[in-house]
């Protein structure tokens, strides 16, 4: 045999390495072909939460959120005016759309009684998923329980302000009568010379809005709607001065005809443009709108308590409505531990901050008070100051029927179709059969 | 030492360029091949499944928009509807009416589509607005051209639901937040009390970009490609964020999109276009997709497939000039050394092991090597006794003429004394001396041969009268037969010499016998003697000694038989037999035959 030289075993290497290499290179040929990495997508939670400046700031809270655990968040944005009738849809129809779902703390009741969210006590109290020390509860300036469980930690503290020019106002308003005095002065309707076309607005919309304004002047006039026992104050004669002070504001004409019509944005809107001078019962959310925005006027609207009602001894009681914007994990979610990291993110002394920067209220009291914070929101300190006397409506299960039991009479008072007195009595009638039916079923939780 | 013609190539060349060709073309002809196949294959492939997407995606959209429309037949079942207001009716009841109206809109008709519908309106004929929405809105709000525009649409075709791009929303909008909902499309209906025939008013529903991102958003097309949905006038109603969008040759083949039917287009040979037409909405359905990242696969194919042949042709060279190197090298190695045998150098030998075939030609070439240097040196010695052999012929020549005087002389001096035995002696010894100067032929007839040697038996007769007797017996057939001259006289010379003369038998005759008989093929022709015969011994030493040229004795006898085989070969060789007392016979075999001698 001829001695076989090295060359020949190299050229048979080279065609073995040619032909492998032909295979391998082949193998990229297909192109498209997912890697690992690519076929392992990262998990996704879904969040549905309303249009406005809460998803503004969430959504520019939620990437170090997505950076640090690698859970993608998505937000599924709804209108205002749709928002609650889709979100009581999709949780009672046990939706799996969305893991996440912004609630007003006033749905709470109802959608714990309905066991359509999923309690968050158990992922607040295992440490596995939460650290106590860091999490620390006690910080939130509320929480939203129904029958003993947490259902919804909040992400935004919701509470209502006096705005006012500064350059027309220089003291702000003590009272409703001032206000309305003030208002009459800045009307055109009744002065002619005023700088502004209407001196008051507030929002008349239904179904959220309107009920809101009147509390705060309800309970500033010192009436109310239900206790504790689910008893009716609707039609007190302190409630009645309320809904006399709101027909007032209307039949004097010192707010524009159209306000229910107006909604949080134009409010907002019309103090920017000038065509308000006072804003009241307002959300406190609007400040920082308004101090980022271009109006020539945004320097010289300024926020202050909201006004109340002298009392004989000469103080002042002022009551300010206060709500929070929560999340909860929708029962039917398909990661909810996923979904409980982000609330504890988003809702922790981190993510708040970030929320916060970005135009959120954080519901945590070390948030609102921090001094840096305050000097990027100035309108936290008053916001603090507001919440000591701010309370919440109550939480029912009935709370959308006491809600459209409010907005009827409301809109009866609004519309002067009807007197103050008749429609909250008609309205204290109906909300008093609603308790009946309701807490001979089941006693809510306050 | 290389020996190389002009226009010939080197069997190296030859089999680099061969293996080269064979390797390199096969691999460029199969990857270009396939690459134009497959490029082919893939554009029909890539637009017949673009088109099959943006069908299947329109049929989606197609029932989502089915199912829009069935959601608006309980209202023109629902008589009378309870929302309607009177004219005249106070701001509070219009309100009621519009809170009643958003109840049943949002909470009965569109509840399972409500996060689509950002509103719903019903305008009376009496021009009141009724409004889903949160704010109280009036007619006075709404936008007269758009309104105009859908209700003259609705009045054409009144039995249909219509569908609008969001241009003709019947009210502004104006965006309060930053937010990805927006409003969209419109669907309008015309609502008639069926009982009465009568019109109850229109129906007008603002959808949300949700409507139709739901359907169309997550449609991949391609990595680059652009899901685009048109308006019958040709107008953007949903588009993929895509740069190909703000491409103006792109932006008019959109437009001159046929408004029925489905097909592809391919635009500049850059872009192609898969489209339909919805026969619900009239809204054309494109795709567009870059044709380069269609392709793109196909690219990287090609690409791949050149790397493979690039290294496919390295790898080639290399190993075309390994194995020509391989195959070649001994053959190479071999026209070396024959071009070295050619000048001379018989000594060289391949000692190289090879392939099969080429150690045969090996082999062969050292055998032939081997084989030449034999037959050189056996012609050599050849030549070597052939002037041996003249030099004794010349030794032995006399002067013909004055050897034939002086025997003439003697005859006729015999003739005159009347001694007859010298003139007899001198007649055979005259004939035999004219034989042998003749002996300078190749070949003579036996006969003639014969002839030579009855003279010179005649003569030893003479010589060996009372000692010895001779018999000649020439075969009638044989006599021409050729024949190498004086090859019986040293054998005839041997049989008086060593048979009969050195030891002449006491009591018997010497006899010698000489006899030539055709046989065939052949002509065997025997001389014997019945002298003293040899013993075994010396029998066997003679025939050694004829094999053996180094030796001096019987070179007489050797001579005739190196002659013998040069003359006629093996078949020639001598056959001698003795026995001690009984005499020898020397015989031997000539190729039969007499026209040639």
């Amino acid at each position: 045999m001829p001695k076989i030289r090295w060359s020949s075993y190299s050229a048979v290497a080279l065609l073995l390495v040619w032909g492998i290499g032909c295979i391998y290179i082949l193998g990229f040929s297909a192109g498209d072909k997912p890697t690992s990495a690519q076929a392992e997508s990262p998990k996704t939670i879904k969040l549905l939460i309303r249009t406005g400046y809460e998803s503004e700031a969430m959504r520019q809270a939620i990437p170090p959120f997505e950076q640090e655990t690698g859970i993608r968040v998505e937000m599924i944005e709804l209108g205002r005016d749709e928002y609650f009738t889709t979100v009581a849809t999709q949780l009672f129809a046990g939706s799996d759309d969305f893991d996440l779902v912004f609630v007003p703390s006033t749905y709470v009741a109802q959608f714990g009684l309905g066991k359509v969210l999923l309690p968050l006590d158990p992922f607040m109290r295992d440490p596995q998923y939460t650290d106590e020390k860091i999490f620390d509860q006690a910080d939130f300036a509320a929480t939203y329980s129904y029958n003993r469980n947490v259902y919804a930690l909040p992400t935004d503290i919701s509470t209502h302000f006096l705005y006012y020019r500064s350059d027309l106002i220089p003291v702000p308003p003590q009272t409703w009568d001032e206000v309305k005095q003030l208002a009459e002065r800045f009307t055109k309707a009744h002065r002619a010379d005023s700088p502004t076309k209407w001196g008051l607005g507030f929002t008349g919309l239904a179904p959220e809005e309107l009920p809101k304004i009147f509390d705060t002047l309800l309970w500033s006039f010192g009436g109310d709607l239900l206790n504790g026992d689910n008893e009716v104050f609707l039609d007190s004669s302190r409630s009645l001065d309320a809904g006399r002070y709101l027909e007032g504001l209307v039949r004097d004409k010192v707010v524009p005809p159209d306000v229910l019509s107006w909604g949080f944005s134009d409010v907002r809107d019309a103090l920017m443009n000038g065509d308000i001078a006072m804003a009241a019962p307002n959300w406190n959310a609007a400040y920082d709108s308004i101090r980022n925005s271009d109006s020539r006027y945004k320097d010289v609207i300024k926020v202050a308590m909201i006004p109340g009602v002298r009392g004989p001894d000469g103080t002042i009681r002022r009551a300010s409505f206060q709500h929070g914007w929560a999340l909860s994990i929708n029962a039917k979610s398909p990661h909810p531990k996923e979904a409980w990291r982000f609330i504890s993110y988003i809702t922790g002394k981190r993510g708040g901050f970030i929320y916060a920067r970005a135009g959120g209220t954080p519901a945590r009291k070390s948030i609102l008070s921090d001094p840096l914070l305050q000097n990027i929101r100035p309108e936290f300190a008053l916001t603090l100051e507001s919440m000591k006397i701010a309370r919440n409506e109550p939480a029912v299960p009935f709370y959308p029927l006491m809600i459209d039991i409010q907005n009827d009479a409301l809109t009866q008072i609004l519309t002067l179709h009807t007197p103050p007195d008749l429609a909250l009595r008609e309205a204290g009638k109906q909300l008093r059969g609603a308790a009946i039916h309701y807490t001979a079923t089941r006693q809510p939780e306050r | 030492m290389k020996a190389r013609t002009s226009g010939q190539f080197s069997i190296r060349t030859i089999l680099i360029s061969s293996f080269l060709l064979l390797m390199i073309f096969p691999i460029i002809v199969i990857t270009l091949v396939t690459y134009h196949k497959e490029n082919a294959i893939f554009q029909d492939q890539v637009s017949r499944f673009l088109l099959q997407t943006v069908q299947q995606t329109n049929r989606s959209l197609d029932a989502n928009l089915s199912e829009m429309d069935r959601l608006t037949w309980p209202i023109l079942y629902r008589e009378p509807l309870d929302f309607l207001v009177k004219p005249g009716d106070s701001s509070y009841e219009i309100v009621k009416a519009a809170a009643q109206f958003k109840q049943e809109m949002f909470h009965q008709y569109f509840r399972g589509r409500i996060n689509e519908v950002s509103s719903v309106y019903f305008v009376t004929p009496e021009r009141i607005l009724l409004s889903t929405e949160n704010a109280f809105q009036t007619f006075d709000q709404v936008i007269p051209a758009n309104y105009r525009y859908i209700t003259d649409h609705l009045e054409q075709d009144p039995l249909s639901i219509h569908w609008f791009s969001e241009t003709y929303a019947i009210l502004p909008h104006r965006e309060a937040y930053t937010t990805g909902i927006h409003p969209s499309v419109l669907a309008a209906r015309k609502i008639v009390d069926s009982s009465r025939v009568e019109l109850q008013g229109y129906l007008i529903i603002q959808l949300n970009n949700l409507f139709l991102e739901d359907v169309l958003q997550n449609v991949q097309i391609g990595k680059t490609g652009s899901l685009l949905l048109l308006d019958q006038e040709h107008e953007l109603l949903f588009g993929q964020q895509s740069p190909y969008l703000s491409n103006e040759r792109i932006r008019q083949a959109l437009g001159r999109l046929s408004a029925s039917g489905a097909g592809t287009e391919v635009i500049d040979g850059k872009w192609i276009v898969a489209h339909v037409a919805s026969p619900k909405s009239g809204w054309i359905m494109a795709a567009v997709v870059p044709l380069q990242e269609l392709l793109e696969p196909n690219r990287l194919l090609l690409r791949n497939l050149l790397l493979i042949a690039g290294l496919g042709a390295a790898v080639s060279i290399f190993v075309s000039l390994s194995l020509a190197t391989n195959i070649s090298r001994p053959v190479v190695h071999l026209s070396q050394l024959m071009l070295k045998a050619s000048y001379g150098n018989l000594d060289v030998r391949h000692t190289n092991e090879s392939y099969r075939e080429i150690s045969i030609l090996q082999r062969n070439f050292n055998n032939m090597m081997e084989r030449i240097q034999e037959l050189l040196a056996e012609v050599e010695k050849e030549q070597r006794e052939k002037q041996q052999a003249s030099m004794r012929a010349l030794q032995m020549q006399i002067h013909p003429h004055f050897l034939y005087n002086i025997l003439d002389t003697i005859y006729w001096m015999s003739k005159k004394y009347k001694a007859e035995q010298i003139s007899k002696l001198v007649t055979s010894l005259g004939k035999f001396f004219r034989l042998s100067l003749h002996a300078g032929k190749e070949r003579i007839p036996l006969e003639q041969e014969f002839e030579h040697v009855q003279s010179y038996l005649e003569l030893q007769s003479v010589r060996y009268r009372d000692k010895a007797t001779y018999r000649v017996v020439l075969d009638e057939r044989a006599r021409r037969t050729p024949m190498v001259p004086l090859l019986l006289q040293p054998l005839v010379e041997n049989a008086f010499e060593h048979g009969i003369t050195q030891s002449p038998p006491a009591d018997k005759l010497g006899e010698i016998s000489i006899a030539a008989v055709r046989l065939g093929h052949k002509v065997s022709i025997e001389v014997r003697d019945n002298g003293k015969g040899m013993s075994g011994q010396a029998l066997r030493e003679l025939l050694h000694s004829l094999r053996d040229t180094e030796k001096v004795e019987h070179i007489g006898l050797r001579n005739v038989q190196q002659r013998l085989l040069l003359a006629f070969g093996a078949m020639s060789a001598l056959r001698i037999e003795s026995k001690e007392g009984a005499g020898t016979t020397v015989a031997f075999d000539i190729p039969a035959g007499g026209e040639e001698a």
